[in-house]
């Protein structure tokens, strides 16, 4: 675009400067995401439990950990449907076993909300068995709290 | 112009605050939305604030975001995840700025401006002599205020989101842009 309109230097450069396209910004996007990928987030690691209720072991012996980073996004996806989406995900750990986990929701306008939060947790425990296994201090209906913290008209994943 | 959508989300696509919730919960892909939707107008920022070094500028834009990945978990909602990134961006060119001085405009920022088609020549020229000028001109103003002129008038924040992505007042932003523009005008100045 030409910039002749205004006498003003500074007015025409600055209207000039907010015209220009500028080159490069495709192949820095892909550098920063690949960079982030490499990185880590901090999460603990709890102990995964077999049938009978003892620490799970490897073949050399070693107890079975099982990240944060895997069973964070896994619960997330388990409590997740068209009218429900989860806000937050708090495990909470003492001496690597998770001992609790509270999920907060956003929620469809109009749903039995009693109903949403029950199954939700009802997936999130599933998730939590098929993960960690069968810890006999971890009572599902006790330790997994859901709260619905906000209600939306439209769809609660993108409001 | 750069497409970024500063931050509004279209009727199909997450809002910002929706993508913070899910990068929170370990979600990459709402990460990576965050760095298409953001990285435009950060990257341009981040060009103007290291004297149009495009490699810098890609560093400084890089480091920003994985300040962010690193720190979502204290991104606050009270401010806009847009004013955040900036905030992030503007302290990379300052870190950057300190073991890289002085900043002289770069030898390639003419030739990597892609003008539209169907231009006059001449004009394109003097266009891009202007705009050349100007970085100069920027490049010359205290860290401050080259932020604050870039944000209101490349970026068409309000007064408090500059406020909040430079940590300042909202009255110390007038100030600085007051002085910003007169600084600029008066190098401008021979241009007319």
């Amino acid at each position: 675009m030409a910039v002749e309109q205004t006498p003003d230097p500074l007015e025409r450069a600055t209207i000039a400067l907010r015209d220009e396209t500028e080159t490069g910004w495709v192949e820095v996007s892909q550098s920063v995401m690949d960079r982030v990928r490499t990185l880590v987030t901090p999460a603990s690691a709890v102990i995964s439990f077999t049938a009978d209720g003892r620490a799970e072991r490897d073949a050399r012996g070693s107890v079975v950990r099982v990240s944060g980073r895997i069973l964070a996004p896994r619960l997330r996806d388990a409590v997740d449907t068209p009218d429900r989406a989860a806000d937050s995900v708090d495990i909470e750990v003492d001496d690597d076993r998770c001992t609790a986990i509270r999920i907060a929701l956003v929620c469809r306008y109009g749903l039995d909300l009693q109903a949403e939060g029950r199954a939700a947790r009802t997936a999130a425990a599933a998730v939590v068995h098929e993960l960690l296994g069968h810890d006999p201090d971890f009572d599902p209906e006790r330790d997994i709290a859901i709260d619905v913290v906000d209600v939306v008209d439209g769809d609660p994943h993108t409001e | 112009m750069l497409d970024d959508s500063a931050g509004d989300a279209s009727d199909t696509e997450p809002a910002d605050h929706v993508l913070v919730r899910r990068v929170r919960l370990g979600d990459r892909s709402a990460f990576d939305a965050i760095i298409h939707r953001h990285g435009p107008g950060m990257y341009r920022f981040a060009i103007r604030m290291v004297g149009g070094d495009r490699t810098d500028a890609g560093e400084v834009v890089q480091e920003a975001f994985i300040s962010a990945w690193k720190n979502i978990e204290t991104f606050e909602a009270r401010s806009s995840l847009r004013t955040w990134l900036f905030s992030l961006v503007s302290r990379r060119a300052v870190d950057l700025q300190r073991k890289r001085r002085p900043t002289p405009v770069a030898d390639d920022f003419l030739a990597a401006v892609a003008p539209p088609a169907n231009r006059d020549p001449l004009q394109d020229v003097m266009d891009k002599e202007l705009v050349a000028a100007l970085q100069a001109a920027l490049a010359e103003l205290p860290h401050q205020q080259r932020a604050v002129w870039l944000l209101r008038e490349l970026e068409e924040m309000s007064y408090d989101d500059i406020a909040t992505t430079l940590a300042m007042t909202p009255d110390s932003v007038r100030g600085q842009l007051h002085r910003g523009r007169r600084n600029l005008a008066e190098r401008m100045a021979q241009w007319r």
